[in-house]
């Protein structure tokens, strides 16, 4: 399904629509409140886009580099080229020791490789514990948006979840109640885990070390009690040195929740003592992705969401209408990179209107390359026969000055003259938007008018 | 596997990216006048408390008044002055059960509250995330303005774990809506000695 035809059956519950819209909002205002904090907050946006040029501009050598240090201090670093290596890695760590109970906290990478239901499938039990990611997986959908993965439901609706999954009681609704449920819950999961999954944040070349952030704690619990921690990266997530992380870390909470840092930041330095730790490298097309340099700058993400929170299109839509592990603006530009064809409506869900360039941490130019997908799909004949004819027929006027002027002359008229609900569907407007009266003079005509009377 | 890895690092050797400068790391990075005021507001913004303590003479009280208060009676105490209560073996399992953990920070940082804490292979790595309640001692003139200046006086040359703590464990989750005490610590207390 395209995006808005998705986005259709969202904006369908007005409401609810509406209640998200301000919920990501109020994200998007925390954010403010947080960066306002930060004299020097547009210097570190410049540096941190700085830092992640020059390590993608060498990246081969910094894997390297980061693998060798790994290495000396005790971890089994790991490569895959894609989604399927990836996951046989995995499964082969937890099948050759025996291991068949698995906690997970946050890692979108493992969303994209399709982990879970992979394991899954090979009889292995896998507890999302993030609360949100939690709750979806008891919903058996998949996360919403990457730092909220539950943000698209109510707490009723989550009451009666855990009521049915959890035993709370009926009509319990209380976000602290339900926390706390899902705290005991989880806790024996917690004890019982064989290993422990995570994503990574930022590896760091320099020292070989991982860096987790989380707000709960739970990568920190999934990975201090069982005796095996496997931690998934893409590849683009190396960064040079550790003193790198101070740029990042001031900007990617203030960026994502409004928070000066994230509550735990975790900085893992080879296993703990008795215990394994093994990092898996994923390419799954980030090296194709570095080989355009019109795309090349989407791989500085640091997944904070802030582009997410600010999209009128995102918080209209919500993110289940991307059918992406990582939806939004950056979503859209990563997705088609994958598969042009499957997504290719998602540069189209964007009004150009240039927010998520504005908010972006590390200064990826969001919408200008979300435009440039478009003329890539166009090139590849992906915009839909509609699209492509009315854009050719718009060239061929746009081109004869003479043709353009009748043409818009024509067309005030008609829109004065016709009722204004059937022109915004003529036009491909939304039922909710109404078109502006159309001036009776155009532009030309008002200029060749007062010159007239300048004259006179 | 070896193949994945030459085949991904030849790709990456052909593609064409602009070689570009690291940047370095001086900058015109953000100072306060009062550090210990602006880390305390900060903790406290992210959920945690603040609670000066006159010399290391008086931390065993300080600690036994917040054990109390959250009626913890185990308390597996890292720092020297002040005595674990209840045994804990090396099982990070454990742990669980522990009412309060009583950690040392490196450092404190005033931007963001958070305090710098190792394992320094004293106590199963569990102790920063299990117990019900965290006591982290720290030295008021060891807080530094923002995160350029704590890494600045961090070290990674040797195998461990280090974490910059904010307040105790939270989500917004469920609605936006904050909850404190998600699966870790549900209090956070920050005893700041020497603070005159």
């Amino acid at each position: 399904m395209t995006h808005a035809e998705n986005a259709r059956a969202f904006v369908a519950d007005d409401v609810r629509a509406h209640w998200h819209d301000e919920a990501l909002w109020f994200v998007r205002a925390k954010r403010d409140a947080a960066m306002r904090t930060v004299p020097e907050w547009e210097i570190l946006r410049t540096r941190a886009a700085e830092i992640k040029a020059h390590a993608l501009s060498r990246l081969g050598d910094y894997l390297v580099e980061f693998e060798a240090n790994a290495t000396k201090l005790g971890a089994v670093v790991h490569w895959a080229r894609d989604a399927d290596e990836h996951n046989r890695i995995v499964l082969s760590l937890l099948r050759e020791r025996g291991f068949r109970r698995v906690v997970k906290s946050k890692s979108m990478l493992t969303e994209e490789c399709g982990l879970n239901p992979y394991l899954e499938r090979h009889g292995i039990e896998v507890v999302d514990t993030d609360l949100g990611e939690r709750i979806v997986q008891l919903r058996r959908e998949p996360p919403s948006h990457i730092v909220l993965p539950a943000i698209h439901l109510r707490k009723e609706e989550i009451g009666v979840l855990f009521h049915a999954e959890l035993g709370t009681a009926a009509g319990e609704s209380d976000p602290k109640v339900l926390t706390e449920a899902a705290r005991r819950g989880l806790r024996g999961k917690f004890l019982e885990a064989e290993a422990g999954i995570t994503g990574v944040n930022f590896a760091i070349a320099e020292t070989g070390g991982i860096v987790v952030c989380t707000n709960e704690g739970n990568a920190d619990l999934g990975t201090s009690l069982p005796r095996l921690h496997v931690a998934c990266m893409g590849i683009e997530k190396v960064i040079p040195r550790a003193a790198d992380l101070a740029v990042f870390l001031r900007l990617l909470a203030r960026s994502a929740t409004g928070q000066h840092l994230t509550t735990y930041t975790s900085h893992f330095h080879g296993p703990r003592p008795g215990a394994e730790l093994h990092v898996v490298l994923v390419d799954d097309g980030r090296s194709a992705l570095a080989a355009r340099p019109a795309f090349s700058p989407s791989l500085s993400c640091i997944r904070c969401g802030a582009c997410l929170n600010t999209c009128p299109v995102f918080r209209r839509s919500g993110g289940h209408s991307y059918e992406t592990s990582v939806a939004g603006p950056i979503g859209s530009i990563l997705a088609p990179a994958r598969d042009p064809e499957r997504h290719r409506s998602l540069p189209l869900a964007c009004s150009l209107c240039g927010s998520c360039t504005d908010v972006c941490p590390v200064r990826i130019d969001l919408h200008h390359q979300l435009l440039s997908w478009r003329g890539v799909l166009a090139r590849k004949r992906l915009l839909g026969d509609g699209k492509r004819r009315a854009m050719q027929l718009a060239a061929f006027v746009l081109a004869r000055p003479r043709l353009y002027e009748r043409v818009a002359r024509f067309a005030r008229s008609a829109a004065r003259a016709l009722p204004s609900g059937l022109v915004g569907r003529l036009g491909g407007v939304s039922k909710d938007r109404r078109l502006p009266e159309p001036p009776r003079e155009s532009f030309r005509e008002q200029l060749a008018r007062r010159r007239a009377r300048g004259r006179g | 596997m070896a193949a994945a890895r030459e085949e991904i690092l030849a790709a990456l050797a052909k593609r064409t990216m602009a070689p570009a400068e690291h940047p370095g790391s001086e900058g015109p990075w953000q100072s306060f006048r009062d550090r210990v005021a602006i880390f305390r507001e900060r903790l406290e913004a992210a959920a945690g408390e603040c609670v000066p303590v006159a010399d290391e003479g008086r931390l065993a009280e300080a600690v036994a008044a917040i054990a109390r208060e959250r009626s913890a009676s185990r308390v597996l105490s890292l720092v020297a002055a002040v005595r674990s209560i209840g045994a804990a073996s090396r099982d990070p399992h454990d742990v669980d059960g522990v009412g309060l953990a009583v950690l040392e920070a490196q450092l404190g940082v005033a931007e963001n509250g958070a305090v710098w804490i190792t394992d320094g292979g004293l106590a199963p790595r569990s102790v920063f995330s299990l117990p019900e309640h965290l006591v982290v001692v720290l030295r008021a003139g060891a807080i530094v303005d923002q995160m350029h200046d704590a890494y600045a006086r961090l070290s990674f040359s040797e195998r461990g774990f280090g974490c910059f703590l904010s307040g105790p464990s939270k989500t917004a989750d469920i609605e936006q809506s904050l909850v404190i005490g998600a699966h870790g610590a549900r209090t956070l207390t920050v005893l700041l000695l020497g603070d005159a």
